[in-house]
């Protein structure tokens, strides 16, 4: 829907209900109701008595509401007292605070993991690029 | 190279900076062709003839429902529209400029910016916003691309010449016994009732149809299709003003 980098960014209101993705290159707050994607290239805000029915993706993600799906955070994640999540969650960096309901599967790639990950895909290149070397040579 | 269309007016005050407009137009040395609307002629004519007379300046002087009925027939045309503002209003915040003589500077240095319009299907055009505004709240669905499809409620519309939409019910907090004791006892407002968003259409229907206002007059009636028509204006703004789509 919203790819505007420049402009501001999306608010969803409280007694605003949205179906589809919900898309913004800025911060995205919802106090009412979403179903379906939500995705920020910066921040997504689920506020107090909101509610998300689908997948949130965002470099950083804060609940005060109830997200029903899986939330990916590239960075932080923040789930607040009144906060409640049923999926599973994958971010570097997560804080649950007391009062707080998480129902689901937490992955948290770490740094070493995520080399690891990175050098493995070098070594796997390397490899796809000898063998392709090989491939040319049995050609000739 | 210059078309000058004054809005019509009757009031003497008007028809004075009228004058004075005129004499700092001649001192800057922007004098062109002045043409006033009349009932037999409207600004929609006149501007027809001076893209027709192949000026490349068409400055409107007046209000913005003048200079918005201009604006409308330059959308996708190569003359330029120039802007002097009577008053401080949406327009004058556009380009940049405090007063007519600011307005009139910026028209000799020439400046140009390339905006956005949003039509209104099926042939309205406006440069400035376009609103809605009732007393009782009512039940909205809207489109915003073919992505989102929402309903909610507000009072208040507003879409903006870059299809920024504005959604407010904030309206309907300020009534109520519970508002008097919030007050009393302290508690803050809450502002969660407004609603922001940003498509390249947007279609809005309400249960009874309302009507749709760009600068006092009304233009459309809900249902109505909002289409963003990027870069469709080039506009004269104010030397100093920090510019998007600058082209000079």
């Amino acid at each position: 829907m919203n790819k505007n980098v420049s402009g501001p960014g999306t608010i969803v209101g409280a007694n605003v209900k949205l179906t589809g993705t919900l898309k913004d290159g800025n911060e995205i707050v919802v106090h009412g109701r979403v179903e379906g994607e939500v995705i920020s290239d910066k921040m997504v805000t689920v506020a107090e008595n909101a509610l998300v029915k689908g997948p949130v993706t965002a470099q950083i993600i804060s609940v005060a509401g109830t997200i029903r799906g899986s939330v990916t955070a590239a960075d932080k994640m923040e789930i607040l007292p009144t906060g409640k999540i049923y999926g599973s969650i994958a971010a570097k960096d997560i804080s649950i605070r007391s009062g707080a309901i998480f129902v689901g599967k937490c992955t948290m790639p770490d740094k070493e993991e995520v080399a690891g990950e990175e050098e493995e895909k070098e070594g796997e290149t390397k490899e796809t690029a000898e063998k392709k070397e090989e491939e040319a040579f049995e050609v000739e | 190279m210059y078309y000058y269309i004054f809005e019509q007016t009757k009031k003497k005050r008007v028809a004075r900076t009228y004058e004075k407009i005129k004499d700092q137009l001649t001192d800057l040395g922007i004098t062109g062709e002045i043409v006033t609307p009349s009932p037999a002629r409207t600004t929609e004519e006149l501007t027809a003839i001076g893209l027709q007379k192949g000026y490349s300046t068409i400055v409107g002087v007046g209000s913005s429902q003048h200079i918005n009925k201009i604006a409308s027939q330059l959308e996708g045309q190569k003359a330029v529209l120039g802007v002097i503002p009577l008053t401080s209003s949406t327009v004058s915040q556009m380009i940049g400029v405090s007063d007519i003589k600011s307005a009139c500077e910026a028209l000799r240095f020439r400046k140009l910016e390339e905006i956005d319009l949003v039509l209104i299907e099926p042939n309205k055009y406006y440069l400035t916003q376009a609103e809605i505004h009732i007393t009782k709240p009512q039940e909205l669905y809207f489109e915003l691309g073919s992505l989102v499809v929402g309903r909610g409620y507000f009072t208040d519309l507003t879409i903006t010449h870059d299809l920024n939409f504005y959604l407010d019910n904030t309206k309907t907090q300020g009534a109520g016994l519970g508002n008097f004791w919030g007050w009393l006892w302290g508690k803050k407002k809450s502002s969660n009732n407004f609603s922001h968003f940003h498509s390249r259409r947007i279609k809005i229907e309400t249960v009874e149809p309302l009507p749709i206002i760009v600068n006092g007059e009304v233009v459309a009636k809900t249902p109505a299709v909002f289409h963003l028509k990027q870069k469709a204006l080039k506009l004269i703004v104010a030397r100093s003003k920090l510019a998007q789509g600058d082209l000079t």
